[in-house]
């Protein structure tokens, strides 16, 4: 009965189970409870008189709490239906769940219910490539407890699942004998809690603290003070409705405080490979989600600083200045079998931290978080001059350093094969990919500016400007296709171009690299056949050699992606496109009820009428959560302009009115309103294709 | 004198502006062979100070390790972050502290 998964998160701690409310996790399935990357249950099975459960309905009921309904009976053909049982489970530190089982009968019933537990303490790492433990695992009954353990030398974590009165503990569960009387109900609460010994405070914390019955109220109030300072959205399509909540639901749910950072939260990446700080999940997802709760760029900026790269380390691909991509709390991290602690091989959060840095004061007129973060902005800007530019051409390129666990793509594309050439071929390193020039040239302009208004340094913005133009300059020449007009993917290590077709050119229209003179062409690419499939921008265009519909970033339609697209065309002029990618992309959250998945097949629209999720894909994800935000902000032409808010909609037509109210900026609070008139369907050029014979 | 006192003995004349927006207190109770050594590191927006102490005092985080480990870690040959999470090296109080503090040791190959 492994049918439908249910999920429920706070921050980095989720709980994953089957629909009975049933753990049985292999090493290689990522079921369970996790919290900091660590597996601290893996079974967790309800019997009642040794017989499992079935399913009857389950509740998400928040996403930090779910309810199963279930019935006793082995069968599938007999349930016994004088009894019913309800486990009602809340996520926290750890997770606390009550059982309550109601005798339907007229007479009184003896039950024996038992709930199995027990832990492998894997890894998220282990349960991703499927290893084997090196440590001990012990267990212990310790009063009203079950303790579960793990040790490695000084590593330790522990499980303490706390049972209400009346059980029998032994190493392997609890038991309650229990008579139940006739219409009665019986119910028992129980507790487990995560830690990790030894390390004094330094706990997992949840952004709600502890989860005893005192957590619950605690979220709802938060929840509902998040949901109650975004502004509001009214509309004529109920769809886009439900997709704005469910992204402000999901986009709550993921904040999390990373364990080190009490005072700060930030959204951690994507259920449930990702729920960690990754530099460039959190910035892309701060800019998403920047007209609606600018907080979250506050903390992502503070967080990302404070992490930013100091040194040299070549496990670690850390320099000076560089802006961390990934932070792993894991035993495998813990004994540096791999390099998270954190991890730095990315090459595009850094100018992209600079960016971010900019339009946050753009919005909110913080001042004084772009001086307090000078240091850490000038030290990201350098870093692109001193540390990135491998090949010395005065690009952006990666090569990574840790050549046994360090990443090889440094790229949003980080998958091995997702930088090609037409002809499919995968070039050597350094690689320099071309949106990260564009985010380069983006990083200096903003830098400057930031440099002229704030931190009162006419000569470094000067410097920067200039570079700047003498980049986007290069960038023009070295980087045009001639024959096909657009820019190529990337330069090979021996400064050739990379000639695929990819959505990587919408990138560079939203850094605002581009020529004006090409940009029509990089446009009409975007919307044509090859790359646009009716729901969005192909990762990778049909008809380069490694295009697969299916294949992770060859092919596959991202929201996010998608989303800096549409604002990228917003950028320069092409208000209609921007409006029919939005509409494409709002469309097919529809399919899964708001809640768009990390990518989907790249299948033509009119193929498969409905958006095709790519298999393991990651969800709820942050930037995919954030993608509706910024394609609702892209729409309505929300744009900061000194104290101002400009507000300049350009609507596909079946969204309707539409009004959002109450935009949170430097402007205090303004409201922005607009109405669909765009044809989506006039901005695409019809696929010419022979028709079928029969 | 050890390597995290002498690390940071020659860094205190200058600010640091890695801690420029960094302020508190962190006593490290240093384990060698049998007796512990208690090391008061105090950080000012920027400016950094230790001195010795006799006995365990209140401080914003309280770090414990072996006086290899410690030195390692100034050394820049072991990662604090990392031996945190082994266990090795305990915290108690503002662990964020310490995160933002071991900014400022060398790294592994840094250029000498």
């Amino acid at each position: 009965m492994a049918d439908e998964l249910v999920k429920i998160l706070d921050g980095n701690t989720f709980v994953v189970s089957d629909s009975r409310g049933d753990i049985e996790a292999s090493l290689d399935d990522p079921t369970g409870l996790f919290t900091f990357d660590t597996r601290f249950l893996s079974r967790w099975i309800l019997t009642i008189d040794g017989h499992r459960l079935n399913a009857l309905s389950t509740d998400d009921l928040q996403y930090f709490e779910a309810r199963f309904f279930l019935v006793p009976g082995t069968g599938t053909v007999y349930i016994d239906a004088k009894m019913s049982v309800i486990r009602q489970r809340a996520v926290g530190d750890g997770f606390s769940e009550t059982i309550s089982i109601i005798n339907h009968d007229e007479k009184p019933v003896d039950v024996s219910v038992r709930l199995e537990a027990g832990c492998d303490f894997a890894d998220l790492f282990e349960v991703k490539d499927k290893l084997e433990k090196k440590g001990k695992y012990y267990t212990r009954v310790d009063g009203n407890q079950l303790v579960l353990g793990y040790e490695r030398d000084t590593y330790r974590r522990e499980t303490a699942i706390s049972a209400g009165d009346g059980a029998h503990i032994d190493e392997h569960g609890i038991t309650y004998d229990v008579t139940i009387p006739p219409k009665g109900e019986w119910s028992t609460h129980l507790k487990v809690v995560t830690s990790m010994v030894g390390l004094g405070e330094l706990r997992s914390s949840t952004k709600n603290g502890r989860s005893d019955r005192r957590a619950r109220p605690n979220m709802e109030r938060d929840l509902d003070k998040w949901l109650a300072d975004a502004p509001r959205l009214e509309c004529d399509w109920p769809s886009l409705h439900r997709t704005y909540h469910r992204s402000l639901v999901d986009l709550a749910a993921l904040r999390f405080s990373p364990v080190t950072e009490g005072r700060h939260s930030l959204p951690a990446a994507g259920l449930p490979w990702f729920m960690t700080i990754f530099g460039r999940d959190s910035i892309f997802t701060s800019l998403q989600a920047l007209p609606f709760a600018p907080e979250l760029a506050a903390k992502t900026l503070h967080v990302l600083g404070g992490r930013q790269g100091t040194r040299v380390d070549d496990f670690r691909d850390e320099d000076p200045g560089r802006i961390l991509h990934e932070m792993r709390y894991g035993e495998m991290t813990a004994f540096e079998e791999r390099p998270h602690s954190p991890y730095f091989g990315c090459a595009d959060a850094t100018p992209l931290y600079v960016v971010l840095l900019d339009e946050y004061e753009r919005w909110t007129g913080d001042t004084k978080l772009v001086r307090e973060l000078e240091f850490e902005a000038r030290a990201a800007l350098n870093w692109i001059d001193e540390y990135a530019d491998l090949m010395g051409n005065g690009y952006i390129s990666y090569k990574r350093r840790n050549e046994e666990t360090g990443l090889e793509n440094q790229c949003w594309k980080d998958s091995w094969d997702s930088i090609s050439n037409h002809a499919g071929e995968i070039p050597g390193f350094p690689r320099a990919t071309c949106e990260l020039q564009g985010y380069a040239y983006d990083a200096k302009m903003r830098g400057a500016r930031l440099a002229r208004d704030i931190w009162h340094d006419p000569e470094f913005a000067e410097k920067l400007e200039k570079d700047a133009a003498a980049l986007k300059r290069r960038f023009n020449r070295d980087f045009w296709v001639e024959d096909g007009e657009y820019f190529a993917l990337a330069l090979d290590p021996d400064g050739k171009q990379v000639d695929a077709l990819a959505s990587n050119v919408g990138h560079l229209l939203w850094s605002g690299i581009v020529d004006k003179s090409k940009a029509r062409a990089i446009a009409r690419h975007l919307m044509s056949p090859r790359l646009f499939s009716g729901w969005g921008v192909r990762t990778l265009a049909e008809g380069e050699g490694r295009f697969n519909p299916i294949g992770y970033h060859v092919g596959t339609v991202w929201p996010f992606d998608n989303s800096f697209i549409a604002w990228g065309l917003r950028r320069y002029g092409f208000k209609d496109e921007a409006a029919t990618i939005a509409a494409g992309i709002l469309d097919a959250a529809t399919f899964f009820d708001g809640r768009l998945p990390e990518a989907f097949g790249g299948y033509d629209r009119t193929e498969t009428k409905y958006p095709v999720q790519y298999p393991t894909s990651c969800s709820p994800q942050a930037w995919s959560t954030g993608a509706p935000l910024l394609l609702l902000s892209t729409m309505l032409g929300l744009q900061p302009s000194g104290e101002h808010l400009v507000v300049d909609p350009a609507l596909p037509q079946q969204i309707g009115r539409i009004e959002l109210l109450d935009i949170p900026g430097r402007w205090g609070r303004v409201d922005a309103f607009g109405r669909g008139r765009v044809d989506v369907a006039k901005k695409t050029t019809k696929r010419r294709r022979p028709a079928a014979s029969a | 004198m050890n390597t995290l006192e002498r690390f940071i003995g020659e860094i205190s004349a200058e600010p640091q502006p890695l801690l420029a927006n960094t302020s508190g207190t962190l006593l490290f109770e240093i384990r060698d062979d049998n007796e512990t050594v208690f090391a008061l590191v105090t950080v000012d927006k920027g400016r950094v100070g230790v001195e010795e102490v006799p006995a365990p005092r209140d401080a914003d985080a309280t770090i414990r390790a072996d006086r290899a480990l410690v030195d390692a870690i100034a050394a820049g040959r072991a990662n604090a972050m990392a031996a945190v999470l082994r266990g090795e090296m305990g915290v108690e109080g503002d662990s964020e502290l310490l995160m933002d503090f071991q900014r400022i040791f060398p790294g592994p190959d840094d250029p000498r």
